[in-house]
C-alpha cells in the first residue's frame, strides 16, 4: 500500500527539501535586505555593490583555484604562502623588469610549486594537509628571506601601469571585478564542460570507480594543484596591483577565508558539491558581512566571529538536509517497491 | 571442429593459480567462455569465485596459469589493460558517480564527444549517443537524470549500459538480482539475453540457482579454489547442480553432534520479529543453552541481517518480541547487546571484527576492559592480568602468534577470527551470534573453528550461528533455521540435516 | 666456508630497513646534536643551552600532546593555537579579580568547553573536524582581537604568576617540569589506561570499536576535551611567561604542534601518532631551532628548514605505511 505523503510532517520535509538547497542564497538576500534597511542610503547603491564585488575579487580568484582542488578532495593549505610569495616576488621585481614578464614568471613559479605539491602527494601517496601544510611552512620563511628577513614592506619602484590595473576600472567597473569574473567563468566551463573538469568530479565522487574506468587520477590532481597554485599567485600579483606593497603575512588571511569561503559554497545549490557558483556565493555573502558591517562600525574582531558561525551553520544545515534527503529516499523507495529480495514468489 | 570451437573462444582462462598467505584461493582452475555466451559461474562462499574474477579483471597478478583473449595470450592483466581488451565487471557496490546524470555515468570511462575544434563537450550529442544506446538495449531511462533517483534496477542497467558504451565485449555479472523484484529479474535478463544475441559475451555469477537455469546455456561449478565441473545448463537439474556445489567432504571436518542431545532453557525467543528495512519479517525463534541453532538462506534472505540487528550492529526493529533471558530485550546498539549478555563475530573480520593494528592481547580484552584495569577510577591497566587471560585463551582456542604483543594484522585469517572469539568468551556471553565466521579461511583453521563451536555448547553457551554454507551448517548446528525473504521457511532438525536439504529448503524446496 | 651471496646480504639490509627507519628521527636527532656541537663547541653543547632548549619547547610540547590524542582518532583539531591565544588573554583579563588559581582553573574550564564543542559538532553532528575547528578558531580569533582590541592586557598580573613563568626548580625552568609532567600524564593515559585502548581502537578501527561496544562519540569528545584543555594550559603558561595576555601569541604554534606530532608518527609505532614520538619531534624542532639560531642564521630560513623537514617527515611516513601495507596479510 503507498500513501503520498500527505501528513503535516511530509509536507514540512519537502519543503525542506525543495528550500534547503537554496538556504544560503536566502541568507544572503536577507543579510542584504537587513544592511539596505539599516544604511538606505549607501547600502543598496550600484556603487556599493561594485565596492563589495572589488573586496571580494581577489579572495573568489584565490577560493576558485581551492575549489578546484577540493573538488577532487584534496586538501592546499599552501595558497595563503603562495599567494604571500606571488605579491612578494612581483614586488621585488617589478621595479627591474617588465610588468608582463614578472606576472608570467611569478605566475609559473607558483604553479610550478603547486606542481611540487601534487607530485609529493599523488606520488608518495601522503595526505594533502599535511604536505601542504609544510610546503607553506617553507614558503612564508622564503618569503620573509626574501624581504631581508625584517618582514619589510616591499613597495618602491611599482610601475604605475601596474598599479592602473589593481585600481582602475572600465565603464566604471573595476578590473579585478572583471578578471575574476573571468577566472570564475573560466574555472565553471573547465569543471562543468570539458572532460578532464568532469573527470574531476568523478575522482571526487567516487574514487574507486574512476580508478576502474582507467581515469589518470593522479595527472588530474596534479593539475589541480597546479591550478590552485597559480591562481594563489595571481591573487598575490593582483594584491600588489591594487594596494601597491607586499609585505610577508599579506597573504595570509586567504588561508582561512578561502576555505570558508568553498565550503559555504559547498552548502549551496549543489549540496553536498564543491562548484564555482557556489563559492561565488560564499565569496558573496563574506563580502556583504564585511562591508554592511564596515558600514555599520562593527568592529572587524565580531566579523570573524560571524564568519565562522556563518561556516558551521551553513555546513551543518547542509548535512541535515543531505541526511534528511536520504532517509526520505530509503523511505519512498521502500514504500514503492516489494520490500527484500527473495520473496519474488509472494508476488 | 575443435578448431572450430576454439576460433569462437572469446577467453580462455588455463591452470590459474592463487595463492594467499594460508589458503589456496584458485587451485588450476580452467575456463572459457564463448563469443555470445551466458555462462554461470557458481560455488559457495570461499569456492574462488571472486578470486578468479579478480584474476581476470588484473586486480590480482595471478601465480600460474594462461590467460588468452581472442585467441590471444596475455602475460601482465591490470585492471587498464582488461578494460582496453574489453572486459567489463560490474559487481554489488555499483561504480557510479552519484553527482553525476545516467548520461555521464555512461560515458565515464570512455571519451566524451567534443565540439569540433574545441575542448567543450558537446551534451546534445552525448545525450543523443547514450539514448541511441539505451534505446538499442531497449531501456526507458532519460539520459539527463540523475542517477540518485534511480532504483536498483535501473543502476545496474545504467551499468550495463555503460559496458556496452564503451564497446565491451565480455561482461561479468556478479550477483545482480538479489536486490531486485521478479519483473526486475526478468527485465535484466531479456537484456542479457539480446546482449549475447549480438555477440557480449557474459559471465553470470549468482547464488539463485534457478536464474542459472533460466538465463545460462553453461554452468562452471568451483568448490574450495578448484573447478568441478563445466556443464551445459540444458539437461542438468537443480539437484545434480547441487550435489556438484556440496561434493563429498571429509568427515573429519566436523565433529560428532549427536542427535538427541539434551539442551538447556531458552535463552533467546524471537517472535513476530520485523525490521524497518523489510529484510525480515514476522521472524519467530528460539535458541537454547548448550545449543547451536544455525541460521541461513539464499544472499539477501536476511539471515546475515538478524544477527547484526540482533546484536544491535545495524538495523531496526519496527515489530516483534524478544526475550533474552527472559527478559525483554530490544536491540538498539552494540553496547545494550553486550551489556545484555551478548557477543557478535561479524562477518567483516577485517573491517569490523579486529583493530589490525593492535597488538594481540589489547584486541583480546577490547570488550571488556573493566575486568582488566588495577582501579575502575583511573583505568590503569592491568597488563600482567590481560596477558596471563590472552595466554590462556590462546592455548583455548589454539592461536598461533608469535607472541601476546604481536599486531593482529599480520596474523593469518583464521587466527584473526580466533581472536574475536576469544575476545568475547573473556566475557561468558548468554549468546554467541557468529556471522560467516568461518569466511575466507582455509580448511584446517575451519576445522578448529567447528571444534571450538561444539566445545562452547557443551559447556552451556547458546550459539548462533549465521552461515551460507550449507555443508558447515549441516555439519556444526543442532538445529536449522532457513530464510527466505525474510521468513522463516523451514526449520530443521538434527535428524535431518544435510547440505543438500538445507540447500533444498534455501530454494523452496 | 660459503660466503653469502650479494643478494643474500642485500635482502637482509632491506629487512633491517623498517627497524633503522623507525629510530631514524632519533638518530637525525643525534646526528644534529653531534653537528651543531662540532659547529659551535663553546656554545651549542652546554648544560645552559640544553636547558634554554628544553624551555623553547615546553609550551610547544604541552600543545603538541593534546594534539596527539586528536590525531589518533584521524580528527585535526586546527583550533588549538587560538584556543591558547584566548585563554592566555583570558586569564590576564581575569587575574586582576581573583585569586590566581580559580582564574587558571576557570580559564582551563574554558578549554574544556571549547573543546565540547568542537567534539558536539563534529562527532554528534557529523561536520568533518577539519571545518568545525575552522569555524571555530576563526570565531576565537575574532573574539580575541575584539575584547583586547588588539593590545596586549599586562595590569595586574601578581608576582607569583609571573614566577611559574619564569621561575627555576634546580637549575630547570618550571615550564619544563610542567611539560614533563603533562607528557607523563598524556603517555599513561594513551598507552596504559582503558581510554588510551579505546582511543587507539577507534583510531585504528571504529567499526570494530563499536562493535567491542566502546563509545566511539564519546572517545572523540574526550579527545577534543584534552586537547582543548592542554592549548588551554599552554596559554595560561604562556600568558605567566610573557607577564601580560597577547592577542597574537599563539601565532605559528599550529603549524609546529602539527609538525611535531607529524614527525613523531614516524617513530617508534611507524605510521601513527603515538606520544613519545611526538616528545621526540617537539625535540627536534628545538633542536634544530636552537641550532639555526646559534649558527646566525634568520629566522625565516629556519621556516623553511622547518618546513621541509615537515615534508621530508610525511614523505617517509607515507613510505613506511605503504611498505606495512605489503606485510599485511
Amino acid at each position: 500500500m503507498i500513501r503520498a505523503g500527505r501528513g503535516l510532517k511530509e509536507r514540512l520535509e519537502r519543503i525542506a527539501l525543495k528550500v534547503g538547497p537554496y538556504g544560503t542564497v536566502l541568507g544572503l538576500f536577507t543579510l542584504a535586505t537587513v544592511f539596505a534597511v539599516l544604511k538606505p542610503n549607501v547600502f543598496p547603491t550600484m556603487r556599493n555593490a561594485l565596492n563589495i564585488l572589488n573586496q571580494i575579487s581577489l579572495l573568489g580568484i584565490c577560493a576558485s583555484g581551492l575549489t578546484v582542488c577540493l573538488v577532487m578532495n584534496e586538501f592546499d593549505l599552501s595558497i595563503g604562502a603562495v599567494a604571500t610569495l606571488g605579491a612578494v616576488l612581483a614586488a621585488g621585481w617589478l621595479p627591474n623588469l617588465h610588468p608582463l614578464l614578472v606576472v608570467v614568471v611569478v605566475l609559473g613559479v607558483c604553479a610550478g610549486i603547486g606542481l611540487v605539491n601534487g607530485l609529493i602527494i599523488t606520488g608518495l601517496r601522503v595526505s594533502s594537509f599535511m604536505t601542504t601544510l609544510g610546503t607553506m611552512t617553507a614558503l612564508t620563511g622564503f618569503s620573509y628571506w626574501y624581504t631581508s628577513g625584517t618582514g619589510a614592506i616591499l613597495y618602491s619602484g611599482i610601475p604605475k601601469s601596474f598599479l592602473a590595473v589593481g585600481r582602475g576600472t572600465f565603464l566604471s567597473v573595476p578590473y579585478l571585478i572583471f578578471i575574476m569574473a573571468g577566472v570564475m567563468l573560466m574555472l565553471h566551463i573547465l569543471l562543468n564542460h570539458t572532460s578532464p573538469g568532469r573527470r574531476m568530479y568523478a575522482v571526487g565522487g567516487n574514487p574507486d570507480a574512476a580508478r576502474f574506468t582507467g581515469i589518470a587520477i593522479a595527472r588530474l590532481k596534479v593539475i589541480g594543484f597546479m591550478i590552485s597554485g597559480m591562481l594563489a599567485g595571481l591573487t598575490g600579483v593582483l594584491l600588489v596591483a591594487r594596494v601597491g606593497l607586499a609585505e610577508p603575512t599579506i597573504g595570509d588571511r586567504f588561508l582561512f577565508e578561502a576555505f570558508t569561503v568553498v565550503f559555504i559554497g559547498a552548502a549551496s545549490i549543489y549540496v553536498g558539491r564543491f562548484h564555482i557558483l557556489g563559492t561565488l556565493i560564499g565569496a558573496l555573502i563574506m563580502g556583504a558581512i564585511f562591508n554592511g558591517f564596515t558600514l555599520l562600525d562593527v568592529p572587524y574582531h565580531l566579523q570573524l566571529v560571524v564568519q565562522g558561525a556563518i561556516l558551521i551553520a551553513a555546513v551543518t544545515s547542509a548535512g541535515l538536509w543531505q541526511g534528511l534527503l536520504h532517509s526520505v529516499r530509503l523511505r519512498t523507495a521502500r514504500e514503492g517497491s516489494e520490500p527484500g529480495g527473495g520473496n519474488a514468489d509472494a508476488k | 571442429m575443435a578448431a572450430e570451437a576454439s576460433a569462437t573462444l572469446r577467453l580462455e582462462m588455463r591452470g590459474i593459480v592463487k595463492t594467499f598467505p594460508g589458503t589456496v584461493a584458485c587451485d588450476r582452475v580452467d575456463f572459457d567462455l564463448r563469443q555470445g555466451e551466458i555462462h554461470a559461474l557458481v560455488g559457495q562462499n570461499g569456492a574462488g569465485k571472486s578470486t578468479l574474477i579478480k584474476v581476470l579483471a588484473g586486480i590480482h597478478p595471478r601465480d600460474a596459469g594462461g590467460i588468452s583473449i581472442e585467441g590471444v595470450p596475455v602475460d601482465h592483466l591490470t585492471p587498464r589493460i582488461a578494460h582496453d581488451l574489453g572486459m567489463r565487471f560490474i559487481h554489488q557496490e555499483l561504480s557510479l558517480i552519484p553527482q553525476f546524470n545516467v548520461a555521464e555515468n555512461i560515458v565515464l570511462g570512455d571519451q566524451y564527444p567534443l565540439r569540433p575544434a574545441t575542448p567543450f563537450i558537446a551534451w546534445r550529442r552525448l545525450n543523443r549517443r547514450v539514448g541511441e544506446v539505451l534505446e538499442g538495449l531497449g531501456i526507458a531511462i532519460d539520459p539527463r537524470r540523475s542517477v540518485r533517483s534511480l532504483s536498483i534496477a535501473e543502476q545496474w542497467t545504467i551499468a550495463i549500459a555503460r559496458a556496452l558504451y564503451s564497446r565491451g565485449r565480455v561482461l561479468v555479472m556478479d550477483e545482480p538480482t538479489s536486490s531486485l523484484a521478479r519483473e526486475e529479474v526478468r527485465e535484466l535478463f531479456q537484456l542479457v539475453r539480446s546482449l549475447a544475441a549480438k555477440g557480449t559475451s557474459v559471465i553470470y555469477i549468482s547464488h539463485r540457482l534457478e536464474e542459472i537455469f533460466e538465463l545460462a546455456e553453461r554452468v562452471t561449478v568451483m568448490k574450495d579454489g578448484r573447478k568441478v565441473a563445466t556443464s551445459d545448463v540444458k539437461g542438468l537439474s537443480l539437484s545434480e547442480l547441487v550435489r556438484l556445489m556440496v561434493g563429498g567432504q571429509p568427515q573429519e571436518l566436523y565433529p560428532e553432534v549427536p542427535i538427541d542431545r539434551e539442551v538447556g532453557e531458552a535463552i533467546l525467543e524471537v517472535d513476530g520479529l520485523t525490521s524497518a528495512d523489510g529484510r525480515l519479517v514476522d521472524v519467530r525463534f528460539a535458541v537454547h543453552e548448550r545449543e547451536v541453532l544455525g541460521v541461513t538462506g539464499l544472499l539477501g534472505a536476511g539471515h546475515n541481517e538478524l544477527a547484526d540487528l540482533l546484536f544491535g550492529a545495524e538495523g531496526r526493529a519496527v515489530d516483534g518480541r524478544i526475550l533474552l533471558d527472559g527478559r525483554p530485550y530490544r536491540p538498539h546498539t552494540a553496547r545494550r547487546g553486550i551489556r545484555r549478555g551478548m557477543g557478535l563475530v561479524p562477518s567483516e573480520r577485517r573491517s569490523q571484527g579486529v583493530v589490525g593494528e593492535m597488538r594481540l592481547w589489547e584486541n583480546v580484552i577490547l570488550a571488556h576492559l573493566r575486568r582488566f584495569v588495577i582501579d575502575p577510577v583511573i583505568g590503569l591497566v592491568h597488563r600482567t592480568r590481560a596477558e596471563r587471560a590472552t595466554v590462556e585463551q590462546m592455548k583455548a582456542l589454539r592461536i598461533i602468534a608469535t607472541d601476546t604483543k604481536q599486531e593482529v594484522q599480520f596474523l593469518s585469517g583464521g587466527n584473526q577470527q580466533k581472536v574475536v572469539l576469544a575476545k568475547w568468551l573473556l566475557r561468558s556471553p548468554r549468546l554467541l551470534v557468529l556471522n560467516e565466521p568461518t569466511r575466507g579461511i582455509d580448511v584446517s583453521a575451519k576445522a578448529e573453528i567447528y571444534g571450538l563451536v561444539r566445545q562452547l555448547a557443551d559447556a552451556g553457551n547458546a550459539i548462533l550461528f549465521v552461515s551460507t554454507e550449507a555443508e558447515e551448517l549441516a555439519g556444526v548446528c543442532d538445529r536449522v533455521l532457513v530464510l527466505r525473504g525474510g521468513r522463516v521457511s523451514a526449520e530443521l532438525e538434527r535428524g535431518e540435516l544435510s547440505a543438500q536439504r538445507i540447500m533444498e529448503a534455501c530454494y523452496g524446496g | 666456508m660459503p660466503s653469502r651471496t650479494a643478494k643474500e646480504r642485500w635482502s637482509s639490509a632491506v629487512a633491517m630497513l623498517p627497524s633503522i627507519r623507525r629510530y631514524g628521527i632519533i638518530v637525525s636527532l643525534l646526528l644534529l646534536f653531534t653537528c651543531f656541537s662540532v659547529l659551535r663547541p663553546g656554545i651549542f653543547p652546554t648544560l645552559g643551552n640544553l636547558v634554554s632548549i628544553l624551555k623553547q619547547i615546553s609550551l610547544l610540547g604541552i600543545l603538541s600532546s593534546g594534539l596527539t590524542v586528536c590525531l589518533v582518532l584521524g580528527d585535526f583539531d586546527l583550533s588549538i593555537a587560538a584556543v591558547a591565544t584566548w585563554s592566555g588573554v583570558m586569564v590576564a583579563a581575569l587575574l586582576p579579580e581573583m585569586s590566581m588559581w580559580f582564574a587558571m582553573v576557570l580559564v582551563v574550564m574554558m578549554g574544556i568547553g571549547i573543546g565540547l564543542i568542537n567534539g558536539f559538532f563534529s562527532a554528534v553532528i557529523g561536520i568533518s573536524p577539519f571545518i568545525v575547528t575552522l569555524a571555530t578558531q576563526t570565531m576565537l580569533r575574532g573574539l580575541t582581537l575584539w575584547y583586547t582590541g588588539g593590545y596586549s592586557l599586562y595590569s595586574g598580573i601578581p608576582e607569583t604568576f609571573i614566577r611559574i613563568g619564569r621561575g627555576t626548580f634546580l637549575g630547570l625552568p618550571y615550564l619544563v617540569y610542567v611539560m614533563l609532567f603533562v607528557y607523563i600524564l598524556v603517555y599513561i593515559a594513551a598507552n596504559h589506561m582503558a581510554f588510551g585502548k579505546k582511543l587507539y581502537a577507534v583510531g585504528g578501527n571504529p567499526t570494530a570499536a563499536k562493535y567491542s561496544g566502546i563509545h566511539v562519540i564519546r572517545i572523540h569528545l574526550a579527545a577534543f576535551v584534552i586537547s582543548g584543555v592542554l592549548a588551554a594550559l599552554t596559554g595560561v603558561l604562556l600568558a605567566a611567561r610573557l607577564s601580560s595576555g597577547q592577542p597574537r601569541a599563539g601565532e605559528g604554534l599550529l603549524l609546529s604542534a602539527f609538525a611535531a606530532c607529524f614527525l613523531g608518527a614516524t617513530t617508534f609505532r611507524v605510521g601513527r601518532f603515538n606520544v613519545l614520538g611526538t616528545l621526540v619531534g617537539v625535540l627536534f624542532i628545538g633542536t634544530v631551532n636552537n641550532g639555526l639560531v646559534i649558527l646566525g642564521i634568520p629566522f625565516y630560513l629556519q621556516y623553511v628548514i622547518q618546513g621541509a623537514i615537515l615534508v621530508l617527515a610525511i614523505a617517509a611516513s607515507g613510505l613506511a605505511r605503504s611498505s606495512l601495507r605489503r606485510r599485511r596479510r
